[in-house]
């Protein structure tokens, strides 16, 4: 069983000193906001899709305008509306009257870094093109496929405090964004921080330190972060946990939760762990991450029956009870 | 001629004369059987002189020779009152009897009144109907007007100090009640505190578990260092009251960071947690130098932990 784990972290700190630059960078443009750009850094290095929720004003296209500029890669911004169509995203075929030939124009989906703004203003079809596109990382228009570039990660918003003529993503879209984070207000000293320097009349520049290649690299090296069986099955106990809560000496979530976690969650829960401990500069994942991640990739894939919503009991407050009351390996 | 004229006239003057006593008799005695006269009315109070806080009781009394079935007594209204009010009213029937062998029946009415203002109070003279159920004949009778005297209130009787008293006793029982409940818990609670001071301290409980359950010269390190630190999360979950079992590492340095401990014992139990971290999740066969610095730290921990419990129990049994 002897893993060389010395080996492990040494590649570790060759691939992830990148990580520290980038923050480091983004932190010239984004006061506070690390909770934010380390999910984020995890989605690239997973090829997962992040869904966002929080109050217009967060910052949010900032963060990963800047995020783009630094990772050197192509980022655009999609603001969803009820008149937009599939082929808005995905692109279309024109026709040339000169040369009497179709030509294929790109969507803004031909990118590396997609902000989707306020997703559920769309209808679902054009819900579907961008979830489908996601899923398979590849377009095809016409008779054309084309396959879409890495890194790509699609950062989906969703405001939580206009729902009149939204058309809300269903459970089994909202599964396949691989961590769904609430973003909040920044604290007092963090105010007063964007504040000034958002007033002083200068943005400051940015540098790019990494290139897109650097992050596909790097993403290989998650893969070979060491999870122990132990650490598997923990994550699996924490997933059953939401299933069957009874099993688990979590009797009254039973009536709380309709429909537990998919086995998604617990293949996102491992990827976005070894991520998580690869950010840490770790070569192998400890309980520590699944609970520093656990909650970002759970909560969103755990519906609650209309009792829990009486007793204004979300689905958030039911992972945290779970990991709160698993025990640890 | 005239003794004989005179004669004559004597004779009708006697007869005119026996003819008008005959008429002039009672109605009692010239018609018994009508019994005009057999029923009387008698009103009386029980006292001219009555005090403020006090009843007026008042009698109406009809009575006559006989069966009590003999009259039908029209129901009697209420007497016109002044400066007084109606209490209640009772009203009873009884048969006597006389000397002559014979009954008499009486049929009484009492009323009780409240007197309302000192001074003088009257109550108006009352009719009753009757009806001679043997002749069939209806009659009534009246009584006078009654005056009665409101004069000063008496004092109040003890009722005052037999309340004071109620509420003494009362009072008396309440801090029994009290005062029960109060040594009951502090009984209570010095027995709870004598059984919690445990016989074994917890640290030589766990000493005893580590000697009996970790083999720190087995050949399975790996297992034995799973065990180990089992054990040493169970003692600190028990002890400090932190839930260990539920929490990872970092949240087990965090709590640690608040409980009364030296900082070189944290230091040490972080290295111990890290290095256990290591052996369980990095995949890394255990080295026996690292089990037994880990055993040791935590045995020692142990025992130090177990000295602080011997002098605490020390200090306790000098307070008793």
């Amino acid at each position: 069983m002897n893993v060389d784990i010395q080996a492990i972290n040494e590649k570790i700190e060759r691939e992830s000193a990148f990580v520290e630059k980038i923050t480091a960078e983004v932190g010239k443009v984004i006061v506070g906001q690390t909770y934010m750009v380390e999910r984020l850094l995890i989605g690239l290095l997973c090829n997962g899709h992040i869904l966002l929720e929080g109050v217009p004003g967060l910052a949010k296209t900032l963060t990963v305008k800047t995020l783009s500029s630094v990772i050197q890669t192509k980022f655009q911004r999609i603001q969803f509306t009820p008149d937009l169509l599939p082929a808005d995203l995905l692109g279309t075929l024109i026709y040339n009257q000169k040369t009497g030939d179709f030509s294929v124009r790109k969507g803004p989906l031909f990118a590396n870094l997609i902000l989707a703004d306020e997703i559920n203003r769309s209808p679902a079809k054009v819900q579907s093109a961008l979830l489908e596109s996601m899923q398979e990382r590849q377009i095809t228009i016409g008779d054309q496929t084309y396959q879409l570039e890495d890194p790509f990660l699609v950062m989906a918003t969703q405001n939580p405090i206009e729902q009149e003529g939204t058309y809300p993503l269903p459970e089994a879209q909202v599964d396949r964004f691989m961590l769904k984070l609430n973003i909040t207000y920044p604290n007092k000293e963090e105010e007063l921080d964007i504040m000034q320097r958002m007033t002083s009349g200068s943005v400051p520049d940015t540098d790019p330190v990494v290139e897109p290649k650097d992050i596909v690299k790097a993403s290989l090296v998650v893969n070979e972060v060491y999870m122990d069986e132990k650490i598997d099955r923990y994550i699996v106990d924490l997933v059953f946990a939401t299933r069957e809560p009874e099993k688990y000496g979590l009797k009254d979530l039973a009536p709380l939760i309709a429909f537990g976690a998919s086995p998604r969650a617990s293949i996102n829960l491992k990827l976005a762990a070894k991520a998580h401990a690869f950010l840490r500069r770790r070569g192998f994942v400890t309980p520590e991450d699944i609970k520093a991640i656990g909650l970002d990739v759970l909560r969103h894939r755990i519906i609650v029956t209309y009792e829990a919503e009486a007793e204004e009991v979300t689905s958030e407050d039911v992972v945290r009870r779970v990991l709160n009351q698993i025990e640890v390996p | 001629m005239q003794t004989k004229i005179l004669q004559r006239l004597n004779g009708f003057f006697i007869l005119f004369l026996l003819a008008n006593l005959l008429h002039s008799q009672p109605d009692s005695l010239r018609k018994p059987s009508e019994g005009k006269h057999l029923i009387q009315l008698n009103t009386y109070l029980e006292t001219s002189k009555v005090p403020r806080n006090r009843p007026v009781v008042f009698h109406i009394e009809l009575s006559w020779e006989g069966d009590l079935s003999r009259y039908q007594i029209e129901p009697i209204s209420q007497p016109i009152l002044t400066n007084l009010l109606l209490e209640g009213s009772g009203s009873e029937n009884r048969l006597e009897p006389l000397s002559s062998g014979k009954f008499r029946a009486v049929k009484s009415i009492t009323y009780r009144f409240k007197p309302l203002e000192m001074g003088m109070a009257y109550i108006d003279g009352v009719t009753i109907k009757y009806t001679d159920r043997q002749t069939g004949q209806e009659d009534k009778l009246t009584s006078q007007r009654v005056m009665v005297e409101i004069v000063d209130p008496l004092p109040e009787a003890d009722g005052g100090s037999v309340r004071s008293v109620i509420y003494l006793v009362l009072l008396v029982v309440f801090f029994a009640v009290i005062l029960f409940f109060v040594v009951v818990y502090f009984r209570k609670r010095r027995q709870a505190r004598e059984s919690v001071v445990p016989i074994v301290p917890l640290p030589e409980i766990y000493l005893n578990k580590l000697s009996q359950e970790v083999d720190p010269r087995g050949t399975n390190l790996n297992e034995m260092t799973g065990r180990l630190s089992k054990i040493f999360r169970e003692y600190l979950d028990q002890d400090f009251d932190i839930r260990t079992r539920e929490s990872s590492t970092a949240e087990i340095l965090e709590k640690l960071e608040n409980l009364e401990i030296d900082e070189s014992d944290r230091g040490n139990l972080k290295s111990v947690f890290e290095k256990l971290d290591l052996i369980k999740f990095a995949g890394k066969n255990v080295d026996p130098a690292d089990f037994t610095n880990i055993y040791g730290t935590i045995e020692a921990f142990l025992l130090k932990r177990k000295q602080v419990y011997e002098s605490n129990q020390a200090e306790l049994k000098e307070d008793k």
